[in-house]
């Protein structure tokens, strides 16, 4: 099940990525590659996921596709054009087309802000009438009672506040969603309400979505090709079956074992 | 069931104007690991915050019923759930361990244990300059240096990624083993089904279900931990 792409029989690159490093300062003058040039292709149509373990590099590559990083070298392009200038000549345009679902809800939205508010941000130049309509319409894909407009983020689950998270990407009608860990910070039925919000929400996607997360469990969910990270770099990349099947790498192998398993085995 | 070392009684747990919790009873065995599991806001982590007496000052109280311990307070030991709050944020990790009072070996080898080797975590650095899953590991380390008779676990594998994850489940098995019983607070079925014998399911504030793992799995009778079952990741290879 992907996304059909917009124009039939015609499968683009979306992202391409060419020797992207990313390199911190630490301490005493130390430099630490978060990202250790990679080089890689999403195409259009696909909904990937980016597996690893922490510090393996995930958000990072996750913030430099979005340009909310600039990559300390390589190139970073979206439809052929470099981000980080697509971002600075036509923000909206860019934000247009791809935007990103952080890990922590609860640091993600603005606390003084109502729902209405944090929902209305991304399309202030429609007039009023059109703008409540969409908001209201965003609501219900998100599953979320009309009620909700005038909370604030306080007065919200974990579980509700990521779902006005995502729902605030999407009244931007984006092509592509970057997800970094988007259920980590919720029990186990929210993510479960979260998952299947986010396989709806690939059939509907012009372009794809690339799922950030450390649990293969919920990678196999959505994705239909998984990247493997270690330490800044891609160890494995294939369609979800070849990976999670024949793993090339031992880390993959790590990372499949430790998957807790379900149904429970009692000895 | 060995020599209970926890017994909680219609226990009654609330904040002012706030969420109340209860009545809660069970307990906990000598060498046993107890499940409590829930959603978020359910009272776990109420429960936890009483049986080591910082209810009050977390602005709740408990207004009815006893939780008894069968040990010394100073063989509780917590492993709180947010790791970068727990720890005093202008003491180095160095001071940190120095409060501990314990003698370095000892430090080293549990720490080893976690997988968090001396050598690899400056002393001089402060929490803020490690990883979520780093401080995770170092407090789960920091409550196992006493050598505690009951473990208090809230959600402790909450900010690992599955690998540190299933390191840290095997080292709780073996601290399970050892004899020390573990309260283990979380959402995380799976982990809860493989390091516990027996379970309660809390909803709303109340017990919905206690039994034996195996029991509550084959036959859960309350419609949320059916829905809590169902919810579970499945790898899904085909």
């Amino acid at each position: 099940m992907t996304a059909v792409p917009e124009e039939k029989g015609v499968i683009e690159t979306a992202f391409r990525l060419k020797q992207v490093t990313k390199t911190y300062q630490v301490r005493h003058g130390r430099k630490f590659n978060a990202v250790d040039g990679i080089t890689v292709e999403l195409r259009r149509g696909t909904a990937y996921a980016i597996v690893g373990e922490s510090g393996s590099g995930k958000t990072t590559l996750g913030r430099i596709l979005t340009g909310l990083v600039p990559a300390t070298e390589g190139e970073v392009l979206f439809e052929g054009k470099e981000v980080r200038r697509w971002l600075r000549e036509d923000r909206k345009g860019f934000c247009g087309k791809v935007q990103m679902i952080f890990q922590n809800p609860y640091l993600s939205l603005d606390p003084k802000w109502s729902v209405s508010t944090i929902l209305e941000e991304g399309i202030r130049e429609l007039p009023r009438r059109q703008r409540k309509e969409k908001v209201r319409e965003m609501m219900g894909r998100v599953h979320l009672p009309d009620s909700y407009l005038g909370k604030k983020p306080q007065a919200m689950s974990g579980g509700e506040r990521q779902r006005v998270a995502i729902a605030r990407s999407l009244i931007m009608e984006p092509e592509y969603l970057i997800l970094d860990e988007p259920t980590s910070q919720l029990d186990v039925a929210t993510q479960a309400e979260i998952m299947e919000l986010l396989g709806a929400l690939k059939t509907a996607l012009r372009g794809g979505l690339v799922l950030i997360t450390h649990d293969l469990a919920l990678a196999s969910d959505v994705a239909d090709e998984l990247i493997v990270l270690r330490q800044g770099r891609v160890l494995e990349q294939g369609p979800r079956k070849k990976v999670l099947l024949s793993p090339a790498q031992d880390y993959t192998r790590t990372l499949l074992a430790a998957v807790p398993s379900w149904p429970p085995v009692f000895s | 069931m060995n020599r209970t070392i926890l017994e909680v009684r219609d226990l009654m747990l609330g904040y002012p104007k706030g969420p109340q919790f209860g009545p809660l009873t069970f307990e906990i065995g000598t060498g046993e690991a107890f499940a409590l599991v829930g959603e978020s806001g359910a009272g776990k982590s109420t429960v936890a915050f009483e049986l080591m007496g910082v209810l009050n000052f977390k602005g709740g109280k408990r207004s009815r019923g006893e939780a008894e311990l069968r040990c010394s307070r100073n063989e509780v030991a917590y492993i709180p759930q947010d790791p970068a709050a727990a720890l005093d944020p202008l003491f180095t990790i160095g001071d940190h361990i120095r409060e501990l009072n314990c003698s370095e070996t000892v430090v080293r080898s549990v720490l080893e244990k976690v997988k968090l080797p001396l050598e690899n975590i400056s002393l001089k650095s402060y929490p803020h300059e490690l990883s979520g899953g780093m401080l995770q590991r170092f407090l789960i380390g920091m409550a196992l240096v006493r050598v505690p008779r009951l473990l208090i676990a809230d959600e402790p594998t909450s900010s690992l990624d599955v690998v540190h994850q299933a390191q840290i489940m095997k080292l709780f098995h073996a601290v399970r083993d050892e004899g020390i019983s573990i309260l283990y607070i979380t959402h995380n079925v799976p982990l809860a089904l493989d390091l516990c014998a027996r379970m309660a399911v809390l909803y709303q504030g109340e017990i919905v279900e206690m039994g034996s793992c195996r029991e509550v799995y084959r036959n859960p009778r309350h419609e949320f931990t059916r829905r809590l079952f169902r919810s579970v990741p499945v790898l899904e290879v085909s």
